[in-house]
């Protein structure tokens, strides 16, 4: 094997992915390749000082995070299990919302009522009135004056 | 609980039995945890990936094929988790690795010979910054490796890629990392 064969099977070597045959030849070059053995080494120290693994986590940390874990998924089956309110609601708020269009339109003096109660409202309603009720309205207003 | 298998175990779930997916979190608890903490920056954060991958896996349980292996698996969902929380992190707080090498080299040259458990807090810090400055795939693959131990086949099924594909990006990981640290010295490495 050499030098440029054993440099790119390095890391495979390293990582005990090699098989046995190959594992040989590797490591014969290894013995003679001052080179390859100061990459292995590099990276051996590199590893160490920046990918060492964290303590194991405790047994009660372990359990605590399962209760932890298992509660979330609770909530989520009983939040999944309400999400058919939601067409319900839904179709419930179209309606309230349609309500008052459904109303008959009032007569001239309960228009202005709702007028002094709703403010400008009165005068958009008026606008959407028939022009039979306008009148009313407004000679009802006239007469009130 | 503790006799079944990781697949007896789902299919228990997948049939209305949350106690065994209970089990299943406490049996893999210490790894996607572990993994999490080596990606995230901070230990909330890390709990946080964590409780959101086994959340995410419960929710998936019904596509895990009975065939695989759920520990890669749930490995692949906790990969993922892992890496749309760092991109969710200010980008552009994290100084690069040629910034951290030029401006802390001789620290950093210097823990390679300082055990773990002796660090002090500002170097446990830097080796925080010189990872977090590593672009993602490499953080990824070489946490995957180097900390969690999996094997070439293992990391595959995780990173949802082939074998030759591992193997070229652990070489290419590798190498850069050790040139920037070569940096340092200008001869020998860390």
């Amino acid at each position: 094997m050499d030098h440029r064969e054993a440099s790119e099977a390095l890391w495979e070597y390293r990582d005990g992915e090699l098989p046995a045959r190959r594992r040989g030849e590797v490591e014969e070059h290894l013995s003679a390749c001052a080179e390859c053995r100061g990459e292995l080494a590099a990276w051996e120290a590199a590893a160490k000082a920046f990918f060492a693994s964290s303590p194991a986590p405790s047994p009660f940390e372990t359990e605590a995070f399962a209760a932890r874990a298992m509660a979330r998924v609770g909530r989520g089956r009983r939040l999944a299990a309400l999400r058919w309110l939601v067409p319900v609601l839904g179709a419930g708020l179209a309606v309230a919302l349609a309500l008052p269009g459904l109303r008959a339109v009032p007569d001239p003096a309960q228009a202005m009522i709702l007028g002094q109660k709703g403010g400008g409202r009165f005068w958009s309603f008026l606008d959407q009135a028939p022009p039979s009720t306008r009148e009313q309205a407004l000679a009802f207003v006239e007469g009130q004056r | 609980m503790a006799e079944f298998s990781d697949g007896e175990l789902v299919a228990r779930v997948l049939a209305g039995d949350d106690s065994a997916y209970a089990e299943l979190v406490r049996r893999h608890h210490p790894r996607v945890i572990g993994l999490c903490r080596s990606m995230l920056s901070t230990e909330q954060a890390a709990e946080d990936a964590a409780q959101d991958a086994f959340l995410k896996a419960y929710r998936s349980l019904a596509s895990f094929r009975a065939d695989a292996s759920f520990a890669t698996w749930l490995y692949r969902i906790a990969a993922n988790q892992c890496l749309d929380c760092r991109r969710k992190e200010a980008r552009g707080k994290e100084q690069s690795l040629d910034a951290l090498v030029e401006d802390h080299g001789d620290r950093i040259q210097a823990l390679s010979a300082t055990p773990g458990p002796e660090r002090s807090a500002e170097d446990v810090e830097l080796v925080r910054r010189v990872l977090s400055a590593l672009p993602e795939q490499y953080r990824l693959i070489l946490t995957l490796r180097e900390v969690q131990g999996l094997d070439y086949a293992e990391i595959a099924q995780t990173m949802e890629c082939s074998l030759d594909s591992v193997k070229a990006r652990l070489k290419r990981a590798r190498r850069t990392f050790l040139d920037k640290l070569r940096h340092l010295s200008g001869a020998g490495g860390v």
